[in-house]
């Protein structure tokens, strides 16, 4: 008896229902990524710096 | 802030974990929103999730999921502690009523404000995993690498989540009864 190496036919997908409390839950994501970044953030991330002995070259 | 002995990271691997951290922060203020209710106090949280993650630097093994590293860092620095503080359980209506509506999500009658509101009366282990999955589009993984577990549980969450927010939703919209 031989293998069938025939890849087999992609069984189609059910159709994925637009839920709406997901689609809510994206909104509230997306919404926050499309707002600028305050600025305080980017202070934040200025001040995030190695101490000196945390550097090591390469 | 305590700095661990451990290898030091060279000045690539610095600039990398900082880049990493950056591309993270939008994400990160949707999870600390969706989790606090009130948006500078979630900024409060991520820049305090921030400077642990920093912190903890040497802890992150390079090439591994930097992500769920990440939200996991944000998600227990406010299970273990800024939950606690009363000023982070304030609902906001008016910063919700700036959230603008999707056109899809008008369409079929829920809005942002009431599924928040939903959101916030669910058990907080449904809610996190909620705002993880169908929120941030952490994989099943990564949200039980975030939350410490198991895919099944995080599955059954999430299906029971979404359930209890249907049926909030439309209790809210159901026509009082005389």
């Amino acid at each position: 008896m031989t293998e069938d190496k025939q890849p087999k036919p992609k069984e189609p997908q059910p159709p994925v229902a637009f839920d709406p409390v997901e689609a809510a839950l994206r909104q509230i994501f997306d919404d926050v990524a499309a707002e600028d970044i305050p600025a305080d953030f980017a202070d934040l991330v200025a001040q995030l710096t190695p101490k000196s002995s945390d550097k090591k070259d390469k | 802030m305590p700095e661990p002995d451990a290898e030091p990271l060279s000045a690539d691997e610095l600039d990398a974990f900082k880049a990493q951290m950056v591309a993270m922060i939008p994400a990160l203020r949707g999870f600390g929103r969706g989790l606090c209710r009130d948006r500078v106090l979630a900024d409060d949280l991520v820049q305090e999730a921030m400077m642990r993650a920093w912190a903890s630097r040497h802890t992150f093994i390079p090439g591994s999921n930097f992500r769920a590293w990440i939200f996991m860092i944000l998600r227990n620095h406010y299970f273990s502690g800024a939950k606690k503080r009363a000023r982070y359980t304030v609902w906001d209506p008016e910063a919700a009523e700036r959230i603008l509506v999707q056109d899809a999500t008008q369409e079929s009658g829920v809005h942002v404000e009431d599924v928040m509101r939903a959101i916030h009366r669910l058990p907080e282990q449904q809610r996190e995993i909620l705002l993880l999955v169908a929120g941030a589009g952490l994989s099943y993984e990564e949200a039980a690498q975030v939350t410490g577990a198991n895919m099944g549980t995080v599955k059954s969450r999430l299906n029971r989540g979404r359930a209890s927010i249907r049926a909030l939703l439309d209790d809210a919209n159901a026509p009082a009864v005389a």
